[in-house]
């Protein structure tokens, strides 16, 4: 099960530059099309087309990175907890010195980059919201491991409501219904705040604290669980164009996740639990990768950031050949890191290389 | 024993400490967070290959992890 479970790590790390590189591909196709077309902008010609649907298809499925490593998050918590249930502080302040200095050093990084401040708490800490939602829920996990330690069923069933929860809000938001009260939940529950993802960390923490149990009861359904995953990759595409073309003439942007973009996370995770084996191309490659997970996660962004800036002044063109702007970006979300890391290593800043990529 | 036991210093020597032990191999691997989330996952998954040991879901625990010695009797058990 851990090779698996550190294949699919490695899909969910490298799904990051993808799924970054797609949103950056919807701003080029609908936010800078004046850039290489003579139009104004925002400008929807491109809504609907092949390009279009394969953006949105990278999209939803790489999104399941981020529940990924919440519940291995989640499930290494319980195993820190160990038989007596409870966890040592010493040991949460050693995961916390590991995660904030990356935390505050990159967030600098990134708006420096930008050349600006943040415009609001918001924006400072969305920049990297796993991060911070990870360390929120380090500080919880005590009294988590506890609940779910004296009744799993119960918090499970809470956090799902609570998800489902989030689900509409979302629905909410796409259809910008008025109401003062959903506006005030909806500005009161951000990406960054634990709520909001907190039920992957619980599901994390339950298979763990249940481990033998759980894939005892599920290993017969794994074959039902790999139907059931592609089955909602593809709700997750046709939910949200449902959603976008109901939702009004503009674009619906990329904050509506949806029902089924959730249902594919958790059968992603499911699969890695039940699966007989993973088979695919590369595997101890994306493996290896998945052992640097965290590094990607906060440079990959900033790789984009630059090199779709060089592209934007620079190459303008491109911007308007998703066949070539998209391989440029994944390409160097993925490698750019990969070399960070490498150059660090070689550098100077080696002593440094754990205040920097934890 | 001591072949085990060596592999698996080794291991976590490259993989977790940048190829410098220290004093570290001597502390309790999980409390002094030498071994994080991903690192358990990747200690498993060595001893599975390496020693041909068969990690149970019941051997995941924190006890069989806090200490090299643990280890070196977790994959004692499971490949014997």
């Amino acid at each position: 099960m851990s090779k698996r479970l550190l294949l699919l790590n490695g899909l969910a790390a490298l799904s990051l530059p993808f799924f970054h590189a797609a949103i950056y591909g919807f701003q080029a196709m609908f936010f800078w099309t004046n850039e290489y077309r003579p139009v104004t902008v925002p400008n929807y010609d491109q809504w609907g087309s092949l390009t279009y649907y394969i953006l949105l298809t990278i999209r939803q499925l790489a999104g399941f990175s981020i529940p990924y490593f919440l519940f291995i998050s989640g499930f290494f918590v319980a195993f820190m907890a160990g038989s007596q249930g409870n966890i040592p502080k010493p040991l949460l302040i050693n995961r916390l010195r590991k995660l904030i200095p990356p935390l505050l050093i990159w967030t600098v990084v990134f708006f420096v980059l930008q050349g600006r401040l943040p415009r609001s708490i918001h924006e400072l800490l969305r920049a990297y919201y796993y991060i911070t939602l990870i360390i929120q829920l380090y500080l919880l996990s005590p009294w988590l491991v506890k609940a779910i330690r004296g009744n799993w069923k119960k918090v499970i069933f809470a956090a799902t409501l609570l998800q489902i929860g989030f689900i509409a809000l979302e629905y909410t938001a796409a259809f910008a219904l008025k109401s003062p009260i959903l506006q005030w939940i909806i500005r009161l529950t951000p990406i960054w705040f634990f709520p909001s993802r907190l039920f992957w960390f619980v599901v994390g923490v339950t298979i763990s604290l249940n481990l033998k149990v759980v894939s005892q009861r599920l290993t017969p359904y794994s074959r039902h669980i790999v139907v059931a995953l592609i089955v909602s990759a593809i709700l997750s595409v046709v939910e949200y164009d449902i959603v976008d073309r109901l939702s009004g003439p503009d674009w619906l942007g990329t904050d509506f996740n949806g029902l089924w973009r959730n249902l594919f996370a958790l059968m992603a995770l499911l699969y890695g639990i039940t699966a007989s084996q993973i088979k695919l191309p590369w595997s101890a490659q994306i493996t290896e990768i998945g052992n640097k997970s965290l590094a990607i996660y906060l440079l990959n962004s900033l790789v984009l950031y630059v090199v779709s800036s060089i592209i934007y002044h620079r190459f303008p063109a491109i911007l308007g050949i998703q066949l070539i702007y998209q391989p440029l970006l994944i390409i160097s979300g993925t490698i750019g890191p990969l070399l960070i890391m490498a150059a660090v290593k070689k550098s100077p800043l080696k002593p440094y290389y754990g205040l920097l990529f934890g | 024993m001591n072949h085990i036991e060596e592999s698996i210093k080794a291991f976590i020597t490259k993989e977790f400490l940048h190829g410098d032990p220290g004093q570290a191999l001597n502390e309790n691997l999980v409390h002094s967070g030498i071994i994080d989330s991903l690192g358990i996952l990747t200690l498993i998954n060595f001893l599975e290959q390496q020693f041909n040991a068969a990690i149970e879901p019941e051997d995941v625990v924190l006890e069989n992890f806090e200490t090299i010695q643990a280890i070196c009797n977790l994959v004692q058990l499971r490949t014997n």
